[in-house]
């Protein structure tokens, strides 16, 4: 049943193609959809503005309040400079009371955060940056990923041999991915659907593979990919290494037409596929 | 070895504006005074390295004023919480998303916990 989808540039045409592909199956339903993002820093405005209207008609979160579930971008300013291995200290300190601040930011939030609808149990972000979630002062895995990918940098590597599949974030000190789901993490459905962010490191270039365990094509999907690719361009920003591919992978795919109606749905998919058309004829003038 | 990255934010950068009120300012405030304590606190963070990005997100909210990004409005109140010594100021199960929407939302929705009494040093 699997289906990889064509690779694509953006954000945009990524959820657009899924969200047809997931129109054509009997239910709506697809096990094992795979999406090849090329460049996950790249969206297309009036393709999500189309998403979002239609969430909004229907009381959804908007696709940018979704992307911040899984990096807050709203809460970091760049500091306008990449590290490398020679970059002066001054610059290395800003980088790194930019990434500080964030985090602490977000420590300081997550009180709050944990009584929304959802998130008992953390959110994404807080699971990164303070695994297991719940509370500030955990283990910071973004953290400890920028570190052992700046170490690579100074050695020279470009590329690094990773393990396949991290069940627990301290398995290795070898290049890990980033875990999301806890071995008590019990639920059938709902939070986590992100489970795991795989990171390869490969002639100079850091790609991502992240595995939803249910990804929610209306509500969701278009979101998370922007999410994740926000993230790539952080720790990219932060480590000196190109941002490369972002593969999203749904072990279960869903677009919602239970929740919406089919044809409501089919309107989104066309809507959105317009917008994208008019997109390529606008960049190709 | 993973790394735990200490919860301490840095020393904030300088200061541009008015002081942030107290504890005793934030209770006592009215919901203008309130709203200015927020947009004092936006201004002196915003576009700093790592701080809170521009604070308004095109186009006005319900209430008439320039929107926020939600994730703003709730570092606000955390920011507020952290000065009043509450950790969770609001709960957001309660509250009406519209008013994470706009500075004078949080800022409505801040004297409102405030006057309730629930909110305790």
């Amino acid at each position: 049943m699997s289906v990889a989808l064509a690779p694509v540039d953006s954000v945009a045409e990524a959820w657009v193609l899924g969200l047809e592909e997931l129109l054509e199956s009997p239910r709506g339903r697809v096990v094992h959809l795979i999406s090849t993002i090329e460049d996950p820093t790249r969206d297309l405005p009036e393709v999500r503005a189309v998403l979002d209207d239609f969430c909004a008609s229907r009381s959804l979160q908007s696709m940018e309040t979704v992307s911040e579930t899984i990096f807050p971008a709203s809460l970091y300013t760049p500091p306008g400079v990449a590290w490398n291995p020679d970059l002066p200290d001054e610059d290395v300190g800003r980088l790194d009371d930019a990434a500080t601040t964030l985090y602490a930011a977000y420590g300081d939030m997550l009180p709050i955060l944990l009584t929304a609808d959802g998130n008992s149990r953390g959110t994404y972000f807080s699971r990164m940056v303070t695994w297991p979630g719940k509370v500030a002062g955990g283990t910071n895995q973004l953290a400890a990923r920028i570190e052992a990918l700046r170490r690579e940098h100074r050695r020279g590597r470009a590329t690094f041999n990773l393990s396949d599949i991290d069940v627990a974030a301290d398995a290795s000190e070898d290049l890990a991915g980033v875990q999301l789901y806890r071995a008590t993490d019990n639920r059938l459905r709902g939070f986590p659907c992100l489970t795991h962010i795989d990171l390869t490191l490969f002639e100079g270039t850091l790609h991502a593979t992240a595995l939803y365990r249910h990804q929610y094509y209306v509500a969701k999907a278009y979101g998370n990919f922007l999410g994740l690719g926000r993230l790539m361009q952080f720790l990219c920003d932060q480590t000196g290494f190109a941002c490369g591919e972002l593969v999203v992978h749904a072990t279960f795919a869903d677009d919602e037409r239970h929740d919406h109606a089919r044809c409501r749905v089919q309107e989104l998919a066309g809507a959105a596929r317009l917008a994208l058309d008019g997109s390529f004829r606008d960049a190709s003038r | 070895m993973l790394t735990n990255v200490p919860s301490a934010a840095p020393p904030p950068p300088p200061r541009r504006g008015p002081a942030t009120p107290t504890p005793r300012d934030w209770r006592s405030a009215s919901v203008p005074e309130i709203e200015a304590g927020l947009r004092d606190l936006l201004s002196t963070t915003t576009g700093a390295p790592g701080g809170p990005t521009s604070s308004q997100v095109p186009g006005m909210g319900a209430d008439g004023t320039p929107q926020i990004a939600s994730m703003i409005a709730v570092w606000l109140l955390s920011q507020v919480g952290k000065a009043l010594g509450v950790a969770r100021v609001v709960n957001l199960r309660k509250v009406d998303r519209a008013e994470l929407r706009s500075i004078s939302g949080v800022a409505r929705l801040l004297h409102r916990t405030m006057h309730s009494q629930t909110v305790t040093s």
